[in-house]
């Protein structure tokens, strides 16, 4: 049996433990909050977007020798292929960067089957790139510390790499494996397609606009801008899964705590009273041999 | 008398939501669009410039950096890389940036990258003047 003070010392750590776990728990709380007010802020703009691409797509003519009405919608036969890693800077998230790493794997292991030649790899996010890192992927880019600070400017700087790239037939296509934000309590690991671009569902307004300067002069901006949003949302979604799942693990940690330091209170509080039994019998024995 | 609706939205922030005006003035890429009531619809490029709105006798203004502006049905929606109201104007700091423009135009190479840096002057430039009309 442990004696009276090694008990005292492991409540007293696993309280300090507790009281971290519980501030961490309270940082990630404040981070999802921001986090999921910039996914609303966006919502107005990729609704916008959406429509207006949907319907500036229906106004313009297909081109007369087949390909595509703009360079980043062209479906290629993908042989060469980017993967943007996307995971979180930082620990202490529960399954949020293992589940991603994951998926980034198997990605990567079924990549043959599907007729692909090869990926490379962007990773965004620390833990991602030190994951992979250790085992020897083709890089593209790395942007470790991301998301201490991102902006749509550094989505676009990405978007603007990519698009150049794929325009140039280096790649032919671009996938994303994120965390999807769906609930506080729950993340979900997506892979999805972001290039060529998926033109949004074909909802052709009732109302004839007028282009200015012309239908086609302007998806010369949107897709590209589509492309920019994309980016953008993929990372809006992990930041928020991340502070999410860290929310979820430093509170069940901080109930862990709360257990353990329960359990060892009542082993404490046992040895305490064995200890006074103890004695008390040890004086009782005594008085009885004196008379 | 019929009324306009303004919103101007960027990916990151809502700038302007659904205000009531009586006149637009956008600037598209080949020059100033103004919108009165009653428009047709119309979908157009922005260039770097300024959102002016007036109802009754107010008139203000927001800055926009690129971006596309949809008018349909009495409603102008602005979609912008970048926006900016004037209350989010960092004067000191939008002025030493004004500065390093100069600078900047020596080092560009090609025509892309002038561009760029112009339009971003142009865009500082922009913020500056709806700061000093506040």
């Amino acid at each position: 049996m442990p004696s009276m003070l090694d008990i005292r010392r492991r409540i007293r750590s696993v309280k300090n433990t507790q009281q971290i776990t519980k501030a961490m728990k309270m940082v990630a709380a404040s981070r999802l909050r921001r986090a999921q007010d910039r996914v609303i802020a966006a919502r107005p703009y990729a609704q916008t977007l959406e429509q207006t691409l949907a319907s500036v797509a229906g106004r313009v003519p297909p081109r007369p020798d087949g390909s595509p009405v703009h360079p980043l919608l062209a479906l290629r036969p993908e042989k060469k292929v980017t993967l943007l890693a996307v995971t979180g800077d930082r620990g202490l998230c529960g399954a949020f960067n293992s589940s991603a790493n994951r998926a980034v794997l198997s990605f990567l292991q079924e990549a043959p089957d599907r007729g692909i030649e090869s990926v490379d790899v962007i990773g965004l996010g620390r833990k991602g790139i030190d994951f992979l890192k250790r085992r020897g992927v083709t890089w593209r880019d790395q942007y470790p510390g991301i998301f201490s600070r991102f902006d749509h400017a550094t989505a676009a700087g990405i978007a603007a790499k990519l698009a150049s790239a794929f325009v140039a037939g280096e790649i032919d296509a671009v996938y994303a494996v994120f965390n999807e934000f769906k609930s506080a309590i729950s993340q979900v690991v997506v892979t999805k397609r972001i290039l060529p671009v998926d033109l949004p569902g074909g909802r052709s307004e009732g109302s004839d606009y007028l282009y200015e300067p012309s239908p086609e002069a302007i998806l010369e901006r949107l897709v590209p801008a589509h492309l920019d949003f994309q980016i953008y949302r993929v990372l809006l979604e992990s930041n928020a899964a991340e502070n999410a799942a860290r929310m979820t693990a430093m509170d069940s940690a901080t109930k862990n705590a709360a257990e353990m330091i329960d359990s060892l209170t009542l082993t404490y509080n046992r040895a305490r009273q064995a200890r006074i039994t103890k004695e008390l019998i040890e004086v009782v024995s005594g008085a009885a041999a004196l008379s | 008398m019929e009324k306009l609706t303004l919103t101007v939205v960027t990916p990151e922030q809502s700038v302007l939501d659904k205000i009531t005006c009586d006149s637009v003035t956008l600037p598209a890429e080949g020059g100033e669009i103004g919108i009165l009531p009653k428009h047709t619809p119309l979908i157009t490029l922005l260039g770097v410039g300024l959102v002016t709105y007036r109802d009754g006798q107010a008139k203000r203004s927001v800055a926009v950096r690129k971006g596309f502006a949809e008018i349909a049905a009495d409603t102008v929606r602005v979609l912008a890389d970048r926006a900016v109201s004037p209350d989010q104007v960092d004067t000191t700091a939008a002025r030493r940036e004004l500065a390093t423009f100069e600078r900047k135009r020596m080092d560009v190479v090609g025509v892309e990258q002038l561009t760029e840096v112009n339009e971003d002057a142009a865009f500082v430039e922009a913020c500056l003047s709806i700061a000093a009309s506040k």
